[in-house]
């Protein structure tokens, strides 16, 4: 056991992190790869007695008996990256005056900023009997291994509890080798933090089909010990005889310490925090399920990487703020996909298609999808994803398909990289095909740049990137999106300014010498200035194949490719009005009008290009998908348009020396 | 990682592309075949030519430079204009010669427009911008200098600019008709002038007096040509029934192959203009000045109605003009050149109204011998008038073939032609009214242009100043 560390360190403030679960992993690793773990000395005190693990497969815990396989970050990486860490040394209180930590070994931990990731702690309903040998909560590798000891040659076990928890223990339970496994339900249908009535029972049914009994309305009165069973009696005067029970009735934020410390808390648990994540005491935090934002915590891993993510950047001095977060999951229930999008319990229409054993739902707002709701597989749900965090609009047809037979899009065509063939190409740059990429996926690489820096993929003109995304799982960056947008909007005032200029007849002369606009008209008269802007477009022409080396030459790879597109859009915006003062929107005659159509129609299929390349980027789903199938194409076209271009502007060039 | 062999898709496009580029390559050929090669140069014309210049378009190097030493200036220079509008400008008098901007006096105005340059003014292939006479600045380019004219000449205070040039007073270059004298001089001329003759030409004079020999008429014996050309008995008798017989030009004066080829001379069945030009070298050179001859002139085929701009007869449209299209050989009746070759080709509302006008009526007058020789009015009276382009002393009155040179614009017609008849101030009014034209001066105008009576009344002022002097 280190010494406690009572003087100000050099290298920088003291950063203490109570609390060592999954967020807090994910907060150190965020921490080191920022490099504020030389900036910050950074102390980690865990109450479990190993390294954070990933709760979230703590089932699998049955099976492989092994704690190591679910370890998020070996001690030695901790230790690695300058990160103090002491696991089963729980800190007991926190004097926020004094800026310490007594932790329960009674050493002080100083700290000049605190991060509270306690995490939650399970809800034990106020009965008789919660205490004795055979009860069990479900939330550490401790709680499993004392459940793997005891489950050993019974029979029989109950799940206080139908929730996504219940449900998985009831799963292990089964594993185990316990035949007969109850699942009892305090409300009337399963999993009601997620589902809602009807996808409930359909849940209900397909769990029943696997042999593991419910009982909804079991409100649980105590349990008392027979021998080696244990009665469960409910408040409807049945009862139920097993040999284990499982309570698992949901989770409570762990916040007594923050409490004690005079820190405010929500009435029923958690750290208030603000949209910086920041306590009612300055300079302590709260991540994770702990925290109480907006009055409301999460219980799930996602939001609090997201609160983690958040925090390293207010830390490193950014601006971002968290603005809550989206409460989808994907679950695998027993084998059974459970998968909640988007706010699926929020008012709005609902469209309900069941068949086959499976529950499909979607909740509409003014026609404009917000939400899903599903109970068995559902193929589209990766379609889904996207359209519902864009809030898309749901057509008639689609709707009626949706009600006929459950799904929302025709099944010919494919909108998602999960549809296509494994020798579809993925990145053409590269050549990269799906099968490929799905094999590295598999073997281990789970973001965007891990496929990248194994397959080439994306790293040329970046399109492919929210297919990769998709692949992975990853969300894609919104920040990655703005080029893409700007490339949308860059591209739009280039096809306008390309059309405008085929539609707008020539300028007029000025009809007067003393006229202001026979200065202006200049432009079209002199020489000299015909001479300047013509050279000038030429310039401007020879700049916009830059994007083009960018693309072919491997030494020219400098910047993202995203942004070149930007500056190659926008250089064609600049070419659109030097060609106006060039030529005044006249079309001209014989060379100079093809000349000037070559010049439009490279101008228009490339800004339709760069809309649909931004389209391409930008999103995910049936328009990302779209916008790749024809990308290609119009780029295709705006490449071939360019050579005729090339050769006309040539013959200009000598034609005006010439003659 | 392993690179997934090329495609098919692939190879298609590879092939795709080098096909493209085989493709581009011949496009590029096909337009220095054009550039370099082809006499129809036509898509490389950047724009509409002027009525002037486009007969002779595809002859680019009739303006543009071909030689490639100075690239960095503009290939088209005063030289190239010069080499065929420097006779028509001297001749005027040219206003604004470019020696009055050599002034150093003038060098501000340069600064406002440089007048210098035929192509500031005259910029070709430009439409858009293209006025009257081709000019293709504003039509109040005046204003570029003359911003005090108000002050000089307050009858002018207030006029604006656009009417300098375009309501018959003034004109950049050429103001042989229009000046200040002139106006005064003619002011108080009726319409109809009591004596109204056109003048006879003086050539066939000239020819007898400019012969070594003295000239006898030809009769059929003295015909020249080689005993083994057939010749029509009608040819031969319009032969000997006009001009050329009776001036001594027998077969061989046209019918040889110029010597100075070095052969031997050879008998030619149709002889050229070269021929013609041998005697009626004037006549010649400006038909090859005019809108009938420029392209001969410019080395390129005859000139056909049916490249003409203004409406032609449909069947005349291949006819190829030469002398004799208009001239039938050998008849060379003047009076068929001088009305009815012109319509058997030109079908335009002016043409066409000539046949109402009391213009014709006069022709059918000459014609039938009740008037005389010059006093109708024919096609050729107004479009190839009879000029004298000898000196005060030894008038010579020749026909001038250049049909253009009295044209624009049309003020230039008045001195020359109309006032063989009419007074100035008549024939200003006229000739400003496009409906008249357009009549053929079936009617007359009601328009009005005040200039013959400014101009009378600066005299007035002048004289009585002059007596005041006196008194």
């Amino acid at each position: 056991m280190d010494a406690p560390q009572n003087d100000s360190p050099k290298s920088g403030k003291r950063l203490a992190i109570v609390g060592n679960g999954m967020v807090c992993a994910h907060f150190c690793s965020r921490l080191a790869e920022q490099k504020l773990t030389n900036q910050y000395q950074v102390t980690v005190l865990g109450r479990e007695p190993v390294p954070a693990y990933d709760r979230i497969h703590l089932s699998s815990y049955v099976e492989t008996r092994n704690a190591t396989a679910l370890e998020l970050k070996p001690a030695e990486w901790y230790q690695q990256n300058n990160i103090e860490l002491k696991v089963g040394n729980p800190a007991e209180e926190v004097h926020t005056d004094k800026h310490k930590i007594i932790t329960s070994d009674g050493s002080e931990i100083p700290y000049d900023i605190l991060v509270f990731a306690t995490g939650s702690e399970p809800f034990v309903p106020d009965f008789t009997g919660s205490d004795l040998p055979g009860v069990y909560v479900y939330r550490t590798i401790g709680d499993i291994e004392a459940i793997c000891q005891w489950s050993n040659g019974k029979s029989s076990g109950a799940i206080i509890g139908g929730g996504l928890l219940g449900l998985e223990a009831a799963r292990a339970l089964q594993q185990l080798g316990v035949d007969e496994v109850h699942v009892l339900q305090l409300g009337s249908f399963l999993m009601p933090q997620q589902l809602d009535e009807d996808a409930g029972r359909t849940l209900e049914k397909l769990v029943t089909e696997q042999g593991i009994f419910v009982h909804t309305n079991k409100d649980t009165e105590r349990i008392v010990q027979d021998g080696d069973q244990l009665i469960i009696h409910f408040k409807d005067g049945t009862l139920l005889k097993t040999q284990i029970t499982l309570i698992c009735a949901g989770v409570r934020p762990n916040t007594t310490l923050a409490e004690k410390a005079g820190i405010s808390c929500g009435i029923r648990g958690g750290i208030i925090v603000n949209d910086s994540l920041e306590c009612s005491v300055p300079g302590i935090y709260a991540i994770g399920e702990c925290a109480l934002y907006h009055g409301q915590s999460y219980g799930l891993a996602a939001p609090g990487y997201e609160m983690a993510d958040t925090l390293v950047d207010h830390l490193s001095g950014g601006v971002r703020m968290f603005t809550g977060a989206d409460l989808s999951t994907r679950l695998k229930m027993l084998g059974i996909d459970v998968i909640t999008l988007g706010s699926p319990l929020e008012e709005g229409e609902r469209y309900v298609w069941k068949g086959g054993g499976k529950y499909r739902k979607l909740v509409l707002q003014q026609g404009n999808l917000i939400g899903s709701l599903s109970v068995g597989d559902w193929p589209e749900s990766t379609l889904l994803q996207p359209a519902i965090q864009q809030k898309s609009r749901i057509t008639e047809g689609q709707l009626k398909r949706f009600l006929d037979e459950g799904s929302l899009w025709d099944k010919n065509e494919s909108f998602s990289v999960h549809t296509m063939d494994d020798a579809a190409l993925i990145c053409n740059c590269m050549q990269v095909s799906k099968g490929t990429l799905w094999t590295c996926v598999q073997e281990g690489c789970r973001s965007v740049e891990a496929l990248a820096e194994k397959t080439g993929a994306s790293t040329v003109c970046g399109s492919c990137k929210p297919l990769l995304s998709e692949m992975t799982g990853t969300p894609p960056d919104p920040l990655r999106t703005i080029p893409a947008k700007l490339l949308i909007s860059t591209s739009v005032l280039a096809a306008l300014a390309a059309l405008g200029t085929w539609l707008t007849p020539g300028v007029s002369m000025a009809d007067s010498v003393e006229s202001w606009w026979f200065q202006v008209d200049s432009l079209w008269r002199d020489g000299l200035l015909k001479r300047i802007t013509g050279f000038s477009l030429l310039g401007i022409s020879i700049f916009a194949t830059l994007l083009s080396l960018r693309k072919r030459i491997f030494r020219f790879q400098w910047g993202d490719f995203m942004n070149w597109r930007v500056i190659h859009a926008g250089t064609g915006i600049v070419g659109l009005i030097i060609l106006f003062l060039h030529t005044g929107f006249h079309m001209g005659s014989n060379l100079n009008f093809w000349l000037m159509a070559c010049f439009l129609g490279l101008n228009a299929l490339g800004a339709l290009a760069g809309v649909i390349s931004g389209v391409e980027a930008s999103s995910m789903g049936r328009w990302g998908l779209m916008a790749r199938r024809w990308r290609p194409q119009l780029t295709l076209f705006h490449q071939l348009i360019f050579w005729p271009f090339v050769v006309l502007l040539i013959f200009h060039i000598a034609a005006a020396f010439i003659y | 990682m392993s690179k997934p062999n090329p495609t098919i898709k692939n190879r298609f496009q590879t092939f795709g592309w080098v096909g493209w580029f085989v493709l581009m390559a011949v496009f590029a050929a096909y337009l220095s075949s054009v550039m370099f090669v082809s006499e129809d140069k036509t898509i490389l014309i950047p724009g509409k030519t002027t009525d002037g210049h486009y007969q002779i378009e595809m002859q680019c190097t009739a303006c543009h430079k071909d030689d490639f030493s100075d690239l960095a200036n503009t290939r088209v220079i005063n030289e190239a204009c010069l080499k065929c509008h420097q006779e028509d400008l001297d001749a005027a008098a040219d206003s604004h010669p470019v020696k009055k901007f050599k002034d150093p006096r003038n060098a501000a105005r340069l600064e406002n427009i440089d007048a210098m340059q035929c192509i500031v003014c005259h910029t070709e292939h430009h439409a858009a911008v293209t006025n009257k006479m081709g000019v293709t600045q504003p039509e109040d380019y005046c204003a570029h200098c003359h911003q005090t004219i108000g002050e000089e000449r307050p009858s002018h205070a207030g006029m604006g600019f656009d009417t300098c040039a375009t309501a018959g007073c003034h004109n950049y270059h050429d103001n042989l008709t229009l000046y200040e004298s002139l106006l005064a001089r003619h002011a108080q001329d009726p319409d109809m002038l009591d004596e109204q003759l056109i003048p006879p030409s003086s050539f066939p004079a000239a020819y007898r007096e400019s012969a070594e020999q003295p000239i006898t008429a030809l009769t059929r014996g003295d015909m020249d040509a080689p005993a083994s050309v057939e010749v029509d008995e009608k040819l031969i008798n319009d032969w000997l029934e006009t001009a050329h017989a009776n001036a001594g030009v027998s077969c061989m004066d046209c019918h040889q192959s110029s010597p100075e080829d070095g052969n031997q001379p050879i008998w030619i069945e149709k002889p050229t203009y070269t021929s013609c030009q041998q005697c009626h070298d004037h006549e010649v050179k400006g038909f090859l000045k005019g809108k009938h001859g420029m392209r001969l002139a410019a080395g390129l085929s005859p000139m056909t109605p049916g490249m003409a701009r203004r409406p032609m007869k449909t069947e005349a449209a291949h006819q190829e003009l030469s002398c004799v299209s208009c001239h039938n050989s050998h008849r060379f009746d003047r009076q068929v050149a001088a009305v009815d070759s012109c319509i058997s080709c030109h079908d335009d509302s002016h043409s066409q109204n000539y046949f109402e006008s009391p213009h014709y009526g006069l022709w059918l007058k000459e014609l039938s011998g009740e008037s005389p020789a010059g006093s109708g009015v024919s096609c050729a009276s107004c479009h190839m008038p009879r000029t004298d382009i000898g000196t005060k002393s030894n008038p010579q009155i020749r026909v001038e073939h250049n049909q253009n040179s009295n044209l624009t614009p049309n003020e230039k017609m008045i001195k020359t032609t109309c006032m063989n008849c009419h007074g100035l101030g008549f024939a200003i009014d006229n000739m400003a009214d496009p409906t008249v034209i357009q009549t053929n001066f079936s009617e007359r105008t009601e328009i009005h242009n005040p200039s013959v009576d400014m101009a009378w009344e600066r005299e007035l002022e002048k004289r009585k100043a002059e007596e005041k002097e006196n008194q």
